[in-house]
Formats: C-alpha cells, sequence, structure tokens
C-alpha cells in the first residue's frame, strides 16, 4: 500500500476515523492491526519476519532493564547481532558473497556458497527492513543506556515498530519520543488534523506532481546512459536532486501528518536541505532521523570529535561508509557515502567553511558569499547523487565522463516537451519558495480549507501516477 | 454538536468500511455492478477508460457494439456441432451462430466440458487477435489451449473436474488483487468524475504531449491505440521484429493443437487471426512485422485458416472509436464467415 495509492486514501480515511471513535483503551489495538494490514498488503510474509525481530527485541529490552553489569552489554550485543545479523542475511549475504567470488576469481579459485536468491528464489527483501531493523535497535540501546523504560506491553512494543506511518521509510524514531505517545488520550484536535492535513498534502505535491514527474525524465537518462548526450544527462541529474528530495522528504512529510492528524509528533526527517551552506549542514538537514541515529550510536560512541584530528577524521568516515552501507548492497551507494565522508574530513582539513568570509567561521556573510555556498554544497551533492542513482559504479562514471565532456554537449534530447519542462522548472522554484520562506507554514482554517483544495486538485491534475514507488521503500 | 460530530464520524467509518470491503472482493463488486448500483467502467469504451480523451468517448458505444436479433442466422444447420474458442472479439451469444449445437468458450474465462456427437460433424473454430498470437502460441500453448479450451467427456473430462474443484470461493476470489483500480472503478467512475479525468487527460494532452501510459494516440490523432499494440518496443506489438524461426514455432503449435482436437473426435480445426487496430487504422506507425500473413501463407501450414485480414484492413471504420475492438459491423463479418464454413461444412458428404 503505497500512500500516494487510492487504497491508502481509503484505509487512512478509515482507520484515522475509526481511531477518535473508539475508547481510548482500543486505540493502540486498532492502530497495531491497522499496521500489521498495512505491512501485510505488500507481501504478508513479510509480517512474520518483521514479527521475528519484534520478539527478539521486546524480550531483549526486558531482559536487559533486569540485568546488570557484564550480562547487561552482552544482552545488548546479542540483541545487536540478532538485529544486525537479521539485516546482513537478508541485504547483504548476495553482495558479500559476490565480492568473494569476484575476489576468489582473482586468484583463480572458485566460490563454492551459491548466492542465497538462488538457494531460496522466492526469498526477498522485506520493504523497508533497514528502517524497521534501525528503530528496534535504537530501543534495545536506549533501555541499555537507561533512558527508556522496556516495555513490557508486547502489543504496544509492536506497535512502535509496526507504527504504519512510519513503518517502511521512516523517519526512523527513538523510543523516549514514540513510545509514550501509544498511551496518551489524543483528544480529537482540529489544529493537528489541520497541521496534519497540511503536511499531507504538500507531501504529496512534492511526490506526484514533482518528483514522479522529474523521474520520467531521470528514469530515461539514467536507464539508457549509452544514448544520452551531455546535456540530457545533466538536466536529469539536476532533476535526480530535486527528485529524491521531493519523493523522500514527501513521504516523510505524509508519514508525519498521517501521524499527527492522530495526535503523534514524530520527529523532522528534512529541513530544506538544498539551502545548506556546507556538507556538514546539509547532512543536518538531510535524512535527520538517519544522521541522528548514526550521530547517536556509532559516531559518538566512536569518540566524536573530542579526540585527534585523525581520529574524528576515521569516526567521520566510518560513519558515511556505513551510511552509505544502510542505503544498499552495493559499490555505488558505499562510494556515495565515502564522497560525502571525504567532503566532511577535506572540509575539516582545510577549513573550508571559512572560504571567501574569513570573518565568518560559521553560517552569515554576504549574500552572494552565502549563495555561493549554497550552489557549491548542492553542486557537490549533486555529484555524489550521480553514484547513487546509475544504475552501476561503471555506469556512474560514464555519465560524469560525459557531463564533463564538453564536446558532447547539444540540444538536449530529454522525456519531456518544451512546455513540461518550463512547467517543472516552475515546480521547482515553487519548492524553492516554499522551502525558504514557508517551510513550517501551517495556514488558519479558512485559509487551509483553500489551500488544501488547490493542492489537493492539483495534486490529481498535475500529478503523474505511474505506479511509481517511492525511492527509499527499497532500504 | 458533539453528537453531530459522533454522527459524523460513525457515518464516515460505516461508509469507508463498506467501500474497503466491497474494493476487497471482486466477487462482491461484480454483484454490485450487476445490480446497477454502480456504472459499467467500460460504457464508452475501453481506450477511453483508459485514457479519458474526451474526443474518443464514444456516447453510442452500446449501439455500435450490440448484436441485434436479425443478425441472428436464418437456418441452422442440423448435421454440424459448432465449437469456437475465442476471446473479447467473439463475446456473442451461440445463438448467433448456424451450427445445429453452438459451443463457445472465452479463453481463460471457463473450461467447457463437452460430448461430441458422433452423429453430426463437429467444427471448431479458434479465434486469436494478433497481439496474443506470440503470448498464446508460442510456448504455453498446452495449458492455454488443451487446459482451458475444449475437454470432451470421457476423455479428458477429469482434468476439468479438477479444475473446477480448485476454483476458490466467493469472498476470498482474488482477495484484495488490484484493490486500487477496484476502488477508481467503485467510486470515480460516476459521470462528475469523468468530467475531471476529461479535465486532466486534454491538459496532459495538449500541455505535455502525454497520453495516459496505458493507449496511445495515432499521429493524426484520429485514433486510440493500446500501448501493447502501438508500442515497437513491446514484444507483442506487431511492430516489434519477429524471427522467422518463431513464426515456424507458432505454425508448428497450431498444426500441434489442430492434431489434438482432432484426436479428440474433431473433424476440423480452423484458425482466425484478428488484426490489430493500429495495423488496420495506422498500418504505417512502424515497420509491421505482417505476423499473421507470415503464419498464413508459410508452407509447413496443415492448419486451414479462415483468412479475414484483408478485408478488415479495408474497414477501419469497423474498429471502435474509444475501444480497441471491432464493432458490431467487425462482429456480423465474424458471424458471416464462421457462418458460411458452417454451411459448406453442412454440405460435404459425410466421409464415414
Amino acid at each position: 500500500m503505497l500512500f500516494n495509492s487510492l487504497h491508502f486514501l481509503l484505509f487512512f480515511i478509515f482507520v484515522t476515523t475509526l481511531y477518535y471513535s473508539l475508547p481510548w483503551k482500543f486505540r493502540w489495538v486498532l492502530l497495531l492491526a491497522a499496521s500489521a494490514y498495512f505491512y501485510a498488503s505488500f507481501i504478508p510474509v513479510y509480517l512474520v519476519i518483521l514479527g521475528v525481530v519484534i520478539v527478539i527485541d521486546y524480550f531483549a529490552g526486558i531482559w536487559i532493564e533486569n540485568s546488570s553489569g557484564s550480562k547487561r552489554l552482552l544482552l545488548l550485543i546479542l540483541s545487536l547481532i540478532a538485529n544486525v545479523g537479521f539485516l546482513a542475511f537478508f541485504k547483504y549475504f548476495d553482495f558479500l558473497n559476490n565480492n568473494i567470488t569476484y575476489a576468489l576469481q582473482l586468484i583463480g579459485q572458485k566460490n563454492e556458497m551459491p548466492p542465497l536468491r538462488e538457494m531460496f528464489p522466492s526469498l526477498i527483501l522485506p520493504i523497508g527492513l533497514s528502517f524497521h531493523t534501525f528503530q528496534s535497535m535504537s530501543y534495545t540501546i536506549e533501555v541499555y543506556r537507561g533512558n527508556q523504560k522496556a516495555e513490557y506491553n508486547f502489543g504496544i512494543y509492536s506497535l512502535y515498530v509496526l507504527f504504519y506511518p512510519q513503518l517502511v521509510a521512516g523517519p526512523i524514531e527513538r523510543p523516549q519520543n514514540v513510545l509514550w505517545q501509544f498511551r496518551e488520550r489524543f483528544e480529537y484536535d482540529w489544529e493537528n488534523i489541520r497541521t496534519g492535513l497540511t503536511l499531507i498534502a504538500w507531501g504529496m505535491f512534492k511526490k506526484v506532481v514533482i518528483a514522479d514527474r522529474l523521474a520520467l525524465v531521470t528514469d530515461a537518462a539514467y536507464g539508457d546512459v549509452a544514448n544520452q548526450g551531455s546535456s540530457a544527462l545533466l538536466i536529469a541529474t539536476f532533476f535526480y536532486c530535486f527528485q529524491i528530495y521531493c519523493d523522500f522528504s514527501g513521504y516523510s512529510d505524509i508519514a508525519i501528518g498521517t501521524a499527527r492528524v492522530m495526535g503523534f509528533k514524530l520527529m523532522t526527517n528534512f529541513n530544506a536541505p538544498y539551502f545548506a551552506e556546507s556538507i556538514s549542514e546539509f547532512w543536518k538537514r538531510w535524512h535527520i532521523s538517519l544522521s541522528t541515529w548514526f550521530r547517536d550510536y556509532v559516531y559518538i560512541p566512536l569518540g566524536g570529535n573530542r579526540r585527534a584530528k585523525s581520529r574524528v577524521y576515521f569516526n567521520t568516515f566510518i560513519v558515511f561508509l556505513l551510511s552509505g552501507l544502510w542505503h544498499g548492497a552495493d559499490w555505488k551507494f558505499i562510494i556515495w557515502g565515502c564522497i560525502h565522508g571525504t567532503y566532511l574530513i577535506l572540509a575539516q582539513i582545510f577549513n573550508t567553511h571559512a572560504i571567501f568570509r574569513p570573518s565568518h567561521a560559521g553560517k552569515g556573510g554576504a549574500l552572494l558569499v552565502r549563495l555561493f555556498h549554497i550552489i557549491w554544497t548542492f553542486l557537490l551533492v549533486a555529484l555524489a547523487w550521480i553514484f547513487f542513482r546509475a544504475n552501476s559504479v561503471s555506469e556512474a562514471f560514464e555519465i560524469i565522463t560525459k557531463i564533463f565532456t564538453i564536446s558532447g554537449y547539444d540540444v538536449p534530447q530529454i522525456a519531456m516537451n518544451t512546455g513540461e519542462f518550463i512547467f517543472s522548472l516552475g515546480l521547482l522554484l515553487l519548492l524553492v519558495i516554499k522551502d525558504k520562506y514557508f517551510a513550517r507554514y501551517i495556514p488558519d482554517t479558512r485559509m487551509f480549507w483553500v489551500l488544501f483544495a488547490v493542492v489537493c486538485l492539483s495534486c490529481y491534475l498535475f500529478g503523474v501516477f505511474t505506479s511509481n514507488q517511492f525511492i527509499y521503500f527499497q532500504f | 454538536m458533539g453528537y453531530i460530530n459522533i454522527l459524523i464520524r460513525y457515518v464516515v467509518v460505516i461508509i469507508t468500511g463498506i467501500i474497503f470491503v466491497v474494493s476487497l472482493s471482486p466477487a462482491l463488486q461484480r454483484k454490485i455492478a450487476s445490480k446497477g448500483w454502480i456504472p459499467n467502467q467500460y460504457r464508452f469504451g475501453d481506450l477511453y477508460n483508459t485514457s479519458n480523451l474526451r474526443k474518443f468517448k464514444e456516447l453510442d458505444y452500446d449501439q455500435n457494439a450490440t448484436l441485434l436479433p436479425s443478425d441472428k442466422p436464418e437456418i441452422k444447420y442440423d448435421n454440424i456441432d459448432l465449437y469456437t474458442i475465442g476471446d473479447s472479439f467473439t463475446p456473442m451469444d451461440t445463438s448467433f451462430y448456424a451450427g445445429h449445437k453452438n459451443f463457445h468458450i472465452w479463453l481463460g474465462a471457463y473450461v467447457d466440458t463437452v460430448k461430441l456427437d458422433t452423429s453430426r460433424k463437429s467444427v471448431l473454430v479458434i479465434e486469436v487477435i494478433e497481439r496474443t498470437i506470440q503470448e498464446r502460441l508460442r510456448s504455453d500453448y498446452q495449458a492455454i489451449y488443451f487446459d482451458k479450451g475444449f475437454q470432451i467427456e470421457g476423455k479428458l473430462r477429469q482434468k476439468a473436474e479438477e479444475e473446477q474443484a480448485a476454483e476458490p470461493s466467493f469472498w476470498w476470489d482474488k482477495f484484495g488483487d488490484q484493490i486500487n483500480q477496484r476502488i477508481e472503478f467503485l467510486l470515480f467512475n460516476f459521470d462528475p468524475f469523468l468530467k475531471l479525468k476529461e479535465l486532466k487527460s486534454h491538459i496532459m494532452l495538449s500541455w505535455f504531449d502525454r497520453t495516459h501510459t496505458g493507449a496511445i494516440i495515432s499521429r493524426n490523432h484520429e485514433y486510440l491505440f493500446y500501448n501493447i499494440e502501438a508500442d515497437p518496443a513491446i514484444g507483442l506489438s506487431p511492430f516489434y521484429n519477429i524471427t522467422a524461426s518463431s513464426v515456424d514455432t507458432i505454425v508448428t503449435n497450431i498444426n500441434h493443437i489442430r492434431d489434438h482436437y482432432k484426436e479428440a473426435g474433431f473433424d476440423e480445426v480452423y484458425f482466425c487471426f484478428v488484426p490489430n487496430k493500429v495495423t488496420v487504422c495506422e498500418n504505417n506507425r512502424f515497420t509491421y512485422n505482417n505476423q499473421i500473413s507470415r503464419i498464413e501463407k508459410h508452407p509447413a501450414l496443415k492448419t486451414p485458416i479462415l483468412s479475414i485480414q484483408d478485408t478488415i484492413r479495408s474497414h477501419p471504420d469497423w474498429y471502435h472509436l474509444g475501444d480497441g475492438h471491432w464493432t458490431v459491423k467487425g462482429q456480423r463479418y465474424w458471424l458471416k464467415t464462421v457462418n458460411a464454413l458452417v454451411k459448406e461444412w453442412s454440405e460435404k458428404p459425410a466421409t464415414n
């Protein structure tokens, strides 16, 4: 069940209305059943896999809380191994196995281990596995740290992992932020509903009108790189930057809005990332729930930035290497992560933040200088996105080579006519204005109804409905 | 105020709940559609339903698609039983055929078990629309034409009974399948919504030169085609290059189907290929692979053919404006051809 489907629209209206119609004590049961249906609607057997993860961490949380000393740590490590093991089995086994095969071939040996999908042809990667595994891990870690009490109600804990708005693509929540809310008695509140619906409508607009329209160009160009000119690939790459932003932030807005309509407040996941003036700032604005997850559970435990410079660089690199790997079992994602890690290390070595504005170590300065930093950061991010979007590493290099070959530029042949191209640019301008001046704007009631109707109608009239799944579902 | 609020909530829950249940069960939806509570989504043509382009809204679709009682044959031939296997091009009632008894299978819809009447001649005609030739006759032809074709009582009956026994129950028949399409069918096929859909389609076509992905408009904007017919990149398109060996395989399989049914007791098996709308209305769209002619003229073909393509090709007007099928005129030509065959067989002397 995709957010941009009629199935979800019907489901959302039914569940939300029923939620407010039921007595408070039954609401978590409704949400759990609805979440299970939501997840099973992709492929029912996914629920069993997710159920195993839930059972492991439910008991791990209780045992950790009731233990002390080294036993407590041992239980945490065991639960983390179980979670990572699940992820490794479904997501990384074949990647590792293929690389071992390749390495052995180099020395004339043969790998006897067949690929997982060959042994079990019907095995597929459960949708959103990386998201809910990370959310589960944050629970056991926080219980271990003493920041969160273990949840004894199995149903409530299951709901923490399964909660349908953020189940398949985040935001990756922390237990301290969410678990207590499942016991909260949220009364029918128009402000929550108005805020939630505003977020849903704008998120939907970003997904179906902007992201899926830009995808028409990027999919065509990246799907046939060999026959594309430099200008077409440049436009496709430029569009992809906004496609992935609108796709993922659109999903997040719908997720946060869906929860908000029922009174739940989920964490912000995006904050106008392309207005970042440095890569470091970009990561404080992009996929915030994942960035902070790595910061809290990997970077800081490794020593963070309170160590020698070389160790700080190492910590930074490890975090981004893992971030790349988290996105997918493919070298292109690892390279994407490493590029961002390298950007940050180079920025720290050369203190690029201060370039052109020595008097301003941080943000600020003349408009032109800030604009330069924004554009420069955007270009660096765009370059890295090529690896993220390309079908393979070799194809990414081919795209980069073509983009930087000046003689290859001609009249762009893209999968869009001039009218739609101009329309798309207009949408991007609208996006920039919204992010810059109306990022957290929630209209008053009268304005809400006007804007809600206009946005919904625009979603229908200008939306592209070609069953485009959200990009981050694959992770 | 509080009570009104609660009442509204319960009403919304009940209505959305009912819609949810109906959307989940195709069987239940069919029941409701048959009672006329929701409009038929194909009432203006299947391609209009896909594209929602107002220009292709065939307001008199039913009139153009429905045979009249006067189309029924005046003479029925007592010594011939006619069997037909077809698809959505031959949906007519068997009373329009001129055999003594007439049996028809809409391929994939059901399996029919029959007992051949040995006192009469049994002739089978298999109709195939061009775009399904590769799909139906290349590799899976046995599963399609043997397992889902006529099962001869006493010989192949057990298989048919097994298939019938395996059919799912009313409630669970394809439960949850294609739910988005069915919600749209249930809620958004009323006339006011069609206006909105037409507006969207108009904007997409006039501003962005796009039609819905399922439909392709002809270069002169006069005809609408299925995507799978008109897109040369799709393997089932008549503009997709097919190899000589592929045609050889299809001819071999056609002969095999004929042998199968002749062994089962049929006197003869005929094939009839209906050309795609795009190859009739815009044959020069891309390079046509001439699949029908290559099969019909193949030296290894032993199966007799009812060739209708030359006549059909000279009548683009026999295809619907907003639909991928032929109109009642095409259906009448099909009936005329098949009923002429029945007459021809009735006049043949008995061979045994």
